[in-house]
């Protein structure tokens, strides 16, 4: 056991992070809500997919941007490029692509008068061409929105001409990643769930391990490290430029569930792939502004976590929750890896209730700051971070 | 004469055989539409012989079992699917949690 017991020693650790309440207001401020739109959803790097939602050349994957009213198609050409682009036609501005996910094939077709895109997203066809009036076709392909990949992870920046790279935007969250084999790890499953929530309730609820033993005693309350007095402590908390990492290990005296100790005697299959680049046990990186990372160590192998906390509206939010695992090369991993995502999911559905009261809990305005201790210094910086981008208080 | 639906050493598990559904979200809606009962009879019935069910698969490639071994193997996720409801919670009451149908599953 790595983890030290101390209070308040991530205060210490960041003695520049005000330690004082935080307001809650933007967290149900339609007005806050609109300036997030524009300097933040539209001023930094979005994870919009992964590598694997578009597995091979001339594959598509269309993300419904709404926080930024934007529909994005990202395609992978035929030469193996990523590119993404706004999927909408240039002739009349529809939606061209209304699937999710799909094959360029022979071309992309927008419904409404069939003009025809390539996979690298140039106008190829265009019905009664000679009855347009200098059209040119090389300069009316799709709108390109910047584009990038990081181990397998795609993400678009909707400026025109970001402030910097991607690789510059990860920053110290790549350093700290790098190499690691994502690139192994399938997409098992994916849930949406909408809430009627703002999207920073419920990704600060999931920032912290503080309400597992009250929130979740049944499923995770004596999972993660406890101190004496049964409170959680993490092993590690890191603030990065904008990003935020936090690493718990296991207690040492986990009770296995029946059926979780049946998995030890039916997977016997040889050790899987590992994330050599994981701090604890249950490492999780957010990704600002909307994106989660968590990896996890599992006894046979590891896994990944992903959530994307898409705004809606100031009160609707969808939580997307995708687990990563590498390929089950057994019935007994299958089944382990079976038993790990129902256990998360269960305990998502439980924070999907908190997600929803925290909202309601909020709109009375009866209460204008929210409290957070030493354990949950990663959402305090959040808000700092957040706020840095927005400007709601400093121009207020 | 009834059809075999499940590897000889398995018959008797096809007074079960309803709990072996392709997808996830059919599984969490069977179990949601059973009776505690129910989902105790079919963990009961299964979860003794997970074991030796694992062991049964483990002799054919598991990217290509075939139809018999599959169904065998999907009641496991099954068990999987109901052991938090049983093991954990153990009545339905303990739960609050949204309705995992809520939880609308992509994959």
């Amino acid at each position: 056991m790595k983890t030290l017991m101390r209070n308040k020693q991530w205060a210490e650790k960041y003695p520049d992070l005000s330690t004082a309440p935080v307001p809650a207001e933007p967290c149900i401020s339609p007005e806050y809500y609109e300036l997030e739109r524009d300097r933040v959803f539209r001023r930094t790097w979005i994870n919009v997919c992964q590598i694997g939602d578009l597995p091979g050349p001339g594959d598509f994957f269309v993300r419904d941007l709404a926080v930024c009213d934007a529909s994005l198609l990202i395609m992978r050409g035929t030469d193996g490029v990523v590119r993404g682009f706004h999927n909408v036609c240039s002739h009349r501005g529809n939606v061209v692509v209304r699937r999710e996910q799909g094959a360029c094939g022979p071309g992309l077709f927008c419904p409404f008068h069939n003009w025809q895109y390539n996979d690298k997203g140039e106008l190829v066809g265009v019905p009664d061409e000679e009855n347009f009036f200098d059209l040119d076709k090389s300069q009316n392909g799709l709108t390109p929105v910047n584009t990038d990949v990081w181990q397998g992870f795609v993400f678009v920046h909707l400026d025109p001409d970001p402030a910097e790279s991607l690789r510059d935007y990860l920053g110290e969250v790549a350093d700290q990643l790098e190499g690691a084999p994502f690139e192994e790890m399938q997409l098992m499953q994916t849930y949406k769930v909408e809430e009627r929530t703002n999207w920073k309730i419920a990704l600060d609820a999931q920032n912290e391990v503080y309400h597992l033993p009250f929130q979740h005693p049944r499923l995770v309350g004596h999972t993660f490290l406890l101190n004496e007095n049964k409170h959680t402590r993490i092993l590690e908390a890191k603030l990065f430029k904008r990003h935020t990492l936090w690493s718990c290990e296991l207690v040492p005296d986990y009770q296995l569930s029946p059926l979780e100790a049946l998995l030890g005697k039916i997977d016997t299959s040889a050790e899987g792939t590992r994330i050599p680049q994981l701090v604890g046990e249950f490492d999780f990186y957010v990704l600002f502004p909307n994106t989660v990372v968590i990896l996890f160590r599992g006894p046979l192998e590891d896994g990944i976590v992903t959530y994307n906390f898409w705004p809606l509206a100031v009160d609707r939010t969808i939580w997307e929750i995708r687990y990563y695992f590498p390929p089950a090369v057994s019935a007994g991993r299958r089944i382990g890896q079976e038993f790990f995502k129902c256990l998360i999911r269960d305990v998502q559905q439980e924070d999907s209730v908190a997600h929803e009261a925290l909202y309601r809990g909020l709109l009375s305005r009866a209460k204008t700051h929210l409290q957070f201790q030493d354990e949950e210094i990663t959402i305090r910086y959040f808000h700092k971070v957040l706020e840095d981008h927005v400007g709601f208080y400093a121009n207020a | 004469m009834t059809t075999q639906s499940l590897p000889a050493p398995f018959d008797d598990l096809e007074s079960v055989i309803d709990w072996s559904l392709e997808r996830e979200r059919e599984r969490t809606e069977k179990r949601e539409a059973s009776t505690m009962d129910e989902v105790r009879a079919f963990y009961d019935a299964v979860f003794p012989r997970m074991e030796e069910i694992v062991k049964h698969l483990d002799g054919f490639p598991f990217d290509a079992l075939p139809e018999k071994e599959h169904r065998l193997f999907l009641l496991t996720l099954s068990v999987v699917e109901v052991s938090n409801l049983v093991e954990r919670y153990k009545r339905r009451e303990a739960i609050t949690a949204v309705s995992p149908l809520d939880y609308s599953s992509v994959q």
